[in-house]
């Protein structure tokens, strides 16, 4: 049903297919005695994705659609339930542990909270370490120090030697996650999942942070998955933009089309909500009915259908397919080229 | 425009002790704000805009105190009365939505009575009429009326935080201060929450003053705007003057460091190092050391607060405001690094 043959990636790095992941809710002793069914989180659901050497894909949506869990799924951090993920063309479920560990190596993660990410008992030093004694890396010609300073100067943390015995507390929050990213890159990976790095920073700060990460991304021909919930954000980083919804991928296509020529309906409401850093733009707000429902009682059908403004009978019953459109992008919805197009007629409803 | 002045802040100073050191948090602002006016406030964190907040409502932590200035609100200054004549001012004539307030809801009340309760206390109102004030007040935010009896858990985030926005009307305050009261939620929540202000701005025009680190938020709901830095008020004008015609170079970097999903693609600017060290201002401009304009002058004296216009339109603190140098000064910054995104 979700053949993505048609996508036009370029040697994929990463792909992507069918991957699920659920999780059992735990519940309470007596309910367990009076039978009743685990409940049951499919927080990542049916994902096909292919992510090319050198792209950055943004993965955006809002808090509770499984792009965290989608990361730590291709991060490694968790083994997806069912489905399958090639790296490299090496399939990683079929990898022996020792052949896992060296994968490791290659597939580095940053996470929101630098605060949080980094020991606060050991100094950069330590921190930068620790990947090095882990991996077996040889303290040998060039020496753990060296290669500590090193990434230290490619994070714009200068003079490195300032930096490497000082303790996170010494650091602001953009120095911190320049560590957290000299971290992710001191074992030279090919691969990087950024979760949200940059929505707890300031403006300026943020600015430097992505620019330095676009441009280790040309230095060290890294490829990104970099998840956000910033639209603004999404279209300065990547290449390509992933709308996530419920779990589901809603939309794939290049950062241009899906910013300018949204064509699931999720997707344009999402853009219509972001405010525009212009006094004169005169956004139009589209009122959007309720919240993200909870993963444990998806809708019916389309995942989005309850507060979608086109919905029909079939969105109701029939959980849609991949559509694709052109130039591989891809977007789930049953009327996926009138929504693009602009010709399907909104449903009237009033915001609840 | 003097007859709908509603807050006129008058070279206020505030500090903090901190061992033997004091931070001078708030340095010297001065700031009106009129009736039927969204006045944003805008500057990275610890530049002083939540601290000028608590200072205007007199709710400093213990080691916050005021040194200097006044706070007129319809004449009386604020900082004079004593703490019983303020009383009577928080809620019904000054009220504040403070950050991250929506996850501080006594949870073993149903939103109503912890309504009920704030309006009690100010006012002698029977049961009856004060529902029938919290149900204009959940209409007027968005609320459906079934919610007033749900307690804080039941709610999600988005429709605490409209409680909160309820709960800040609730005295017919003539002002309300709200400090970030998007940056906790997704785009369609946020969206929500700023058409919910909106509303009130459009209904009720009271005065509002927006505190924000987010000049997208600032661009489409406030009309004048408060530049601040290292406690300062670096430049203040209408929205639309500080976004097309920025006169201080923070402020034409703080626009330029922000991505945006329309307009051309552009490279974003960064800053670099940091504010200064507050418990020692620094003799100088603040904004000197990451400016790439500054010169001998800058370092030496503070530039004041400079009219660029004949009255008080538009005020900058800079040497160099108003000319093209400002606009230019970010643009040969950051070339050698790209924006990847279309």
């Amino acid at each position: 049903m979700t053949t993505l043959s048609r996508t036009m990636v370029p040697e994929p790095l990463m792909s992507i297919r069918a991957a699920e992941k659920s999780y059992r809710l735990r519940m309470g002793f007596m309910a367990s005695l009076m039978g009743k069914r685990v409940p049951e989180i499919r927080a990542v659901e049916d994902v096909d994705l292919d992510i090319g050497k050198g792209e950055v894909v943004a993965l955006a949506g809002e808090s509770g659609s499984g792009k965290t869990t989608l990361g730590k799924v291709l991060s490694l951090l968790e083994p997806p339930t069912s489905g399958s993920i090639w790296f490299d063309g090496l399939q990683l479920e079929t990898l022996s542990g020792r052949e896992k560990r060296r994968m490791r190596r290659r597939i580095q993660m940053i996470f929101q909270d630098p605060y949080e990410s980094l020991d606060p008992r050991f100094t950069i030093f330590q921190t930068l370490h620790e990947p090095l004694i882990v991996h077996g890396i040889k303290d040998g010609g060039v020496t753990h120090r060296d290669m500590t300073r090193d990434v230290l100067d490619r994070v714009e943390l200068r003079p490195p030697e300032d930096f490497l015995d000082r303790y996170p507390h010494e650091l602001s929050g953009g120095q911190r996650q320049r560590v957290a990213v000299a971290r992710a890159i001191i074992l030279h990976p090919d691969f990087i999942v950024a979760d949200e790095p940059v929505s707890m920073m300031d403006a300026s700060v943020r600015a430097g942070v992505m620019n330095m990460m676009l441009r280790l991304k040309n230095q060290l021909s890294l490829t990104y998955l970099f998840i956000t919930h910033d639209l603004a954000v999404a279209r300065y980083m990547a290449d390509r933009i992933a709308i996530m919804y419920l779990g589901e991928l809603v939309e794939v296509g290049n950062t241009d089309t899906v910013i300018n020529q949204p064509a699931h309906p999720y997707t344009q409401i999402l853009l219509s909500a972001v405010p525009i850093p212009d006094p004169t733009y005169g956004r139009k707000r589209v009122a959007v009915p309720g919240e993200i429902p909870s993963p444990t009682d998806k809708p019916s059908g389309c995942r989005f259908h309850p507060r979608c403004p086109y919905t029909e009978d079939i969105c109701r019953h029939r959980r849609p397919g991949i559509v694709p459109l052109v130039d591989g992008h891809l977007a789930r919805c049953h009327f996926a080229l009138g929504v693009q197009g602009g010709n399907k007629t909104k449903k009237d409803r009033s915001a609840g | 425009m003097e007859d709908r002045l509603l807050l006129d802040l008058q070279k206020l100073e505030t500090r903090y002790s901190v061992g033997r050191a004091d931070v001078h948090a708030v340095r010297d602002v001065s700031l009106k704000v009129h009736r039927g006016e969204t006045l944003g406030l805008v500057g990275e964190s610890g530049c002083g805009k939540s601290t000028l907040g608590y200072s205007i409502l007199r709710i400093l932590p213990e080691n916050g105190r005021i040194v200097n200035g006044h706070c007129l609100m319809e004449g009386s200054d604020l900082l004079s009365l004593s703490e019983d004549e303020l009383v009577n001012y928080r809620w019904s004539k000054l009220s504040m939505i403070f950050q991250g307030a929506m996850n501080a809801l006594n949870p073993v009340l149903r939103v109503d009575d912890i309504l009920y309760e704030i309006l009690r206390a100010h006012k002698d109102v029977s049961r009856a009429e004060a529902m029938e004030r919290i149900k204009e007040l959940f209409d007027l935010v968005g609320l459906a009326r079934d919610h007033m009896t749900s307690y804080a858990h039941e709610l999600s985030g988005g429709m605490r935080q409209r409680v909160v926005i309820a709960m800040s009307l609730l005295c017919n305050p003539s002002l309300i201060i709200a400090d970030e009261p998007t940056t906790a939620f997704d785009v369609v929540v946020q969206d929500q929450i700023l058409a919910a202000l909106e509303g009130i701005q459009d209904k009720l025009g009271i005065g509002m003053m927006l505190i924000t680190h987010d000049i997208a938020v600032i661009a489409e709901t406030c009309d004048r705007v408060a530049v601040m830095y290292a406690g300062q008020i670096v430049e203040q004008s209408s929205t639309e003057a500080i976004f097309h015609a920025p006169a201080h170079p923070y402020t034409a970097a703080m626009l330029n460091s922000f991505p945006s999903v329309r307009g051309p693609a552009r490279c974003l600017v960064s800053l670099r190092g940091a504010p200064p060290d507050l418990t020692n201002p620094p003799l100088g401009c603040a904004f000197a050391p990451r400016c790439p304009l500054a010169v001998e002058q800058c370092r030496e004296a503070n530039p004041p607060l400079e009219d660029l216009t004949t009255d008080a339109q538009h005020l900058a603190r800079c040497y160099f405001a108003g000319s093209d140098a400002v606009t230019e000064a970010w643009s040969a910054e950051e070339s050698q690094t790209g924006g990847a995104g279309g």
